[in-house]
């Protein structure tokens, strides 16, 4: 895999992480093949349906010669991945390393940015909905799993979810949330 | 006409020499002009005739007449013996002689040097050749003539039907059935008589036809792209994808390489689950209703809450026509 990607923020101001192939990064600097690499390369028809779906005419013309003929640098391929497999109202476009984004997905759908770019951050009222979301969820399904289980299937799983929605409410940062989970779940994941 | 060498017989030679009775006596004596006339010139006319008739001989033997070479219809004549007819013409007839005149044996060579056109050779009068009225030379081809003083036969001539000789042979080279090699085989070198074309790989109902690796994905059957991409889109195998967009948990974009023609393709998503500690088959994977031709959003769903969830693996394959 290609050691970078492309961060950009939604509308919404979530995060989209836009990560090269290999297989593309090679091909818009080695060339594809005449007849299309991936198959049917009709250039015109290829060109109006990136342009239907927003794509500068430019960067699709770009893209299609690219496709056959290689030539991009590495930095010119990015470029290009920026400028056609990210939303055209997706703003602070920024090429990060890999290394840089974070490893704990656990609050992804809380993850926000800045719209003129910058760091990833987490949104602690949504980090709590998430983490609210998953106790019930790791509840559910060890619920599931023990209705099946022999000795288990009589006991229900002892969890008193409006204690932990105080607790989840009172929480002050993601790493106190993240610590609040029933003891009876250790392993289960939300 | 005919045998191309003529026998010859010794003239004046005395087989009948005088009676010696060994004296030395004049009857006895040997003289130089007696033995030249009785032995020495009749060997001497025999040697030299010998040598006029194997001279023409040989010039009546296939080759040894050289060449004839012609851009018009010809009637090969008695004295082609031996010749090549070399015909560069379009469209040509030959002729050839008359075998009750020529006799046998007699042959003759034609060559049909015209890029294209065929040549033909039609036997004297009601004569035939092969049992035929006439024969055909393919362009490029050419064969020898014999008779046998009444009808003509060739050797060497490739019959017309044997053409089609050359896809069986491309199939056999393929399949190894012999150990036949032929040029590089491409639609170039094979002018797309046995390679499929895109078209008709598209298509998809040719049954004599050979698939190539570099067309075999034109195929409706045919994968036009896959993926597996793990839980934070960091590592991603590929084919047909330029990049994955992760837009949050268990929300990726596959930005196809190559656009689809329309929205009118299918895709097939699989969640993949190894490690998580709830039950696995609550989730799924979905194919969100902003498919685009170049685009497709896959959302893995826990269906306990409705939530969109990291699998540790989305799977995913592509079949449909490229735009």
């Amino acid at each position: 895999m290609p050691d970078r990607c492309i961060v950009s923020t939604r509308p919404d101001g979530g995060v989209s992480i836009t990560h090269p192939t290999s297989e593309i990064m090679t091909i818009y600097t080695l060339g594809g093949a005449p007849d299309g690499y991936f198959g049917r390369l009709d250039w015109d028809a290829q060109i109006a349906s990136m342009v239907g779906r927003g794509i500068r005419e430019s960067v699709a013309v770009r893209h299609v010669r690219a496709m056959i003929n290689g030539g991009l640098t590495t930095a010119e391929a990015y470029e290009m991945i920026r400028d056609r497999d990210t939303a055209p109202d997706w703003t602070g476009k920024e090429l990060w390393d890999r290394a840089e984004l974070p490893t704990d997905r656990w609050y992804r759908d809380a993850w926000r940015r800045s719209h003129n770019g910058g760091p990833i951050d987490i949104d602690l009222g949504r980090a709590k909905s998430i983490q609210f979301r998953k106790i019930k969820n790791a509840v559910d399904s060890e619920t599931k799993r023990r209705q099946s289980d022999l000795e288990l299937f009589d006991i229900p799983v002892a969890c008193d979810l409006a204690f932990f929605r105080e607790r989840i409410r009172k929480a002050s940062d993601e790493h106190e949330l993240r610590g609040i989970w029933p003891r009876e779940l250790r392993s289960v994941h939300g | 006409m005919g045998a191309p060498y003529t026998s010859v017989a010794i003239s004046g030679y005395s087989s009948n020499p005088p009676s010696d009775d060994g004296q030395q006596t004049e009857a006895n004596r040997g003289k130089y002009s007696t033995i030249k006339t009785k032995l020495g010139d009749p060997v001497k006319t025999l040697a030299e005739t010998m040598n006029t008739n194997i001279l023409a001989a040989v010039l009546k033997m296939i080759g040894g007449n050289g060449i004839t070479s012609t851009a018009i219809s010809y009637q090969v004549l008695s004295t082609d013996q031996g010749k090549l007819i070399y015909s560069t013409g379009s469209g040509l007839t030959h002729t050839t002689p008359d075998a009750t005149d020529v006799d046998d044996p007699f042959v003759f060579g034609v060559k049909n040097a015209h890029a294209s056109s065929t040549l033909t050779v039609d036997g004297f009068g009601a004569q035939t050749i092969n049992g035929a009225a006439s024969v055909t030379i393919q362009a490029g081809d050419g064969c020898l003539f014999f008779t046998d003083g009444t009808n003509w036969f060739t050797t060497g001539l490739f019959p017309a039907a044997s053409l089609t000789l050359s896809a069986a042979l491309v199939a056999d080279t393929i399949t190894g059935n012999t150990s036949v090699t032929t040029a590089a085989l491409s639609a170039s070198t094979v002018a797309g008589a046995a390679v499929a074309t895109q078209a008709q790989q598209e298509t998809g109902s040719a049954t004599d036809r050979i698939v190539s690796p570099g067309r075999q994905h034109f195929h409706q059957s045919a994968a036009k792209g896959w993926v597996q991409i793990d839980a934070n889109a960091g590592n991603v195998t590929s084919y047909n994808v330029s990049s994955i967009g992760d837009n949050g948990a268990g929300t990726f974009t596959v930005n196809w390489g190559t656009d689809f023609f329309s929205t009118a393709y299918n895709v097939q998503a699989t969640p993949v689950l190894t490690s998580v500690g709830s039950d696995a088959s609550t989730y799924t994977s979905q194919i969100s209703n902003s498919l685009a031709a170049g685009t497709t959003q896959v959302v893995t769903v826990n269906h306990l809450n409705f939530a969109s969830t990291d699998p540790n693996f989305t799977m995913g394959t592509a079949f449909g026509d490229h735009a």
